[in-house]
């Protein structure tokens, strides 16, 4: 246990303070409506892709992961492994498409594709509700972290994040937000890599009083049904894979990028981001499995990466390196909330206040409220289990119809509303219904990781219905697509948007 | 004087109506003809007859013959399909390939414990190979579909035929 909060604190504090002057000083910069959205498009690409970083590497990565490795073994090694393979998908399938395409939020890529009221309404209604589910693990890891290492209240970790977050997102806007974001993927990466590398050393130097015997940490607890473990595996990196198409507050980065080579250009940079991130808390993970066995037994793994540090190092040492590790903590739930915020607030200023920065201010309040409420409602599911069912229903509502409509000439509103009305339920009903299961055999896996008969199903309905259906597909259908697959160098100056 | 219109403007018509309440603001029409004052719509007429471009030049056709690159940018629809196709087929290709090698290794290790626990350098093969092959592995496949889509896109583009002299 922590000997000296006010490290934390201090670390914590010097996180939130950074992240309130960048912005400040984002916002004496950002004059038009443009700045203050998209960041008026004029961010290259290793900025973008640090942002990018910044902004998905949420409490579930930097906490979860370890977790999770503690927790399960090498199922929870699959969470790193399609965490970084959604971004392959969102490479190949959406990344260049999306940023020709000039639209700034998913329901507006929709009403480039479709005139229909429904079809936006049903889009943004998902991509809210996405974000919503989404900022409530980051408020519950911000009341994990305050209270494993201080002996503050757990309430006060949301209440930091609220109080940072809100301001900020009003204030300042996506300019600054942007910054701060790509200063926080670096911070995040110090904050795990130099207690991995206090660690190497210590092991290298062979200090008798530390040989952890790692080869404890590679004993996997046999699952008693090994069929059901495979299945549960694959359906975990099937949604990551595609869950990520669907994640708002990602997508809306690839509106900054000035254009589709560069946005191609910042996800492959992005996937070196991403890999090297990950082989840290996989690293401590493992190494915290054979530190601290009792607690792969205890509910609390996500707390692994805050108790390591005091388990290993003495003194000043494991006080700092702990402190250390709170503050990156601290930058991912900052970091990832105030990415959904703004995400979700673009949507209610697009849907309701006609996109003005009042309507986007008004949105990025109603973006927290529903959230805080969930997060002192819902009891402690671990972090990642917590991001993959939101990964699930993104993978299976909104990534399928997004699929398509890039790609499908066929599509309909019909059959685009009825794959995301079919998605969005079944895929609800199934995870409710898999927590409330006790049996832990096929039954609840096929329950609990539904993606892998989910998605097929969805692409099915709206195939089908498309195809079946007595609508046609928009007689503009050609012209959107061709805005979205040629390259800019070959566009007419007239189909540019703003 | 005849106003050229670009082959592909007349489409539009197509549209079908939208909900009545809609207001789609990404594409932006073109002002109704009659708001168009005079003095404009002559210079229009005037920009057209000396076949200005609508808008900012490429590099390419700063460099290459404008009346050339600005004629044949716009591809056409077969083009374009063949080129969704190609991107298409590119990355569903990577995907697939990732996702069976997810399933294979999980289905392997499931059947055979020895070969999950097999190690290699003291790490058994079933932590190695998530770890260390397929997180690497996703860039490299990222690196390979950046350079072929890139590819698939120069393919379309006009050939100029002064490219490859000094």
């Amino acid at each position: 246990m922590m000997h000296d909060p006010l490290l934390v604190l201090g670390s914590i504090g010097l996180v939130c303070a950074v992240t309130i002057i960048i912005s400040v000083h984002g916002l004496r910069r950002s004059r038009t409506t443009r700045d203050f959205y998209v960041a008026s498009r004029r961010v290259p690409p290793w900025l973008n892709a640090s942002a990018v970083a910044g902004e998905y590497l949420s409490a579930a990565s930097f906490l979860g992961v370890a977790g999770l490795i503690m927790a399960y073994g090498t199922h929870g090694l699959w969470f790193p492994v399609g965490y970084t393979a959604g971004f392959l998908s969102l490479l190949v399938f959406v990344a260049a498409p999306l940023r020709r395409s000039g639209a700034y939020t998913i329901p507006d890529l929709m009403s480039l594709r479709f005139p229909s009221k429904l079809l936006r309404r049903l889009t943004a209604m998902i991509v809210v509700f996405t974000g919503w589910l989404y900022i409530v693990p980051q408020l519950h890891g911000a009341a994990i972290a305050l209270s494993a290492t201080t002996d503050l209240p757990a309430w006060l970790g949301p209440a930091i994040v609220i109080l940072v977050v809100l301001p900020t997102v009003v204030s300042g806007g996506m300019r600054s937000v942007t910054l701060a974001q790509a200063v926080q993927y670096w911070f995040k990466l110090s904050a795990l890599f130099i207690p991995t590398v206090f660690l190497v050393l210590r092991l290298g130097v062979g200090d008798t009083n530390f040989v952890p015997d790692l080869a404890n940490a590679f004993e996997v607890e046999l699952v008693n049904d090994t069929q059901s473990s495979t299945y549960r595996t694959v359906s975990l990196v099937a949604a990551l894979m595609l869950g990520t198409l669907g994640l708002s507050h990602v997508l809306v980065r690839f509106y900054t990028n000035p254009d589709g080579g560069t946005a191609r250009r910042t996800t492959v940079l992005l996937l070196w981001l991403l890999a090297s991130f990950y082989t840290l808390p996989i690293i401590l993970g493992v190494v915290a499995r054979a530190v601290l066995p009792e607690l792969g037994q205890s509910a609390s793994t996500d707390t692994a990466l805050l108790q390591l540090p005091t388990a290993i190092f003495d003194g000043l040492t494991g006080d700092l390196l702990t402190a250390l590790v709170a503050g990156g903590a601290f930058a991912a739930f900052l970091s990832t909330a105030s990415g959904l915020v703004v995400s979700i607030s673009g949507v209610v200023s697009q849907e309701f206040f006609g996109g003005t920065v009042r309507g986007f201010r008004v949105g990025a309040i109603l973006a927290m409220v529903l959230p805080i409420v969930a997060t002192f409602v819902t009891t402690g599911l671990a972090l990642a289990g917590a991001v993959a069912m939101v990964f699930t229903f993104t993978a299976s509502s909104l990534a399928p119809v997004v699929l398509l409509a890039i790609w499908w000439r066929g599509l309909t509103v019909t059959g685009a509303v009825s794959g995301m009305v079919t998605g969005g339920l079944v895929s609800l009903v199934a995870l409710f219904a898999g927590h409330l299961i006790d049996d832990a055999g096929m039954s609840m896996a096929v329950l609990q990781y539904p993606a892998l008969w989910i998605i097929p199903l969805v692409l099915v309905v709206t195939m089908l219905v498309s195809a079946l259906g007595s609508q046609r597909p928009p007689g503009n259908t050609d012209e959107v697509l061709a805005r979205l697959h040629l390259p800019e160098s070959m566009k007419r100056s007239t189909t540019r948007s703003f | 004087m005849t106003h050229r219109r670009h082959p592909d403007d007349g489409s539009e018509d197509d549209i079908p109506t939208p909900d009545d309440d809609f207001v789609l603001d990404l594409i932006r029409e073109p002002e109704p003809a009659q708001d168009v004052p005079d003095s404009i719509r002559a210079m229009r007429a005037r920009r057209v007859k000396v076949r200005m471009p609508t808008g900012a030049p490429s590099v390419k056709e700063v460099l290459l013959n404008p009346s050339e690159a600005s004629g044949s940018a716009q591809p056409s629809r077969s083009m374009l399909r063949k080129l969704m196709r190609a991107q298409l087929r590119l990355g569903v290709t990577l995907v697939s390939w990732f996702f069976g090698l997810v399933v294979v290794v999980n289905v392997a290790f499931g059947f055979s414990p020895n070969l999950a626990s097999f190690t290699v350098m003291n790490v058994p093969l079933e932590w190695l190979i998530p770890a260390g092959v397929f997180i690497p592995l996703l860039i490299v496949l990222g690196w390979f579909y950046v350079r072929r889509a890139t590819a698939n896109e120069h393919a379309l583009e006009p050939q100029p035929e002064q490219e490859g002299l000094p």
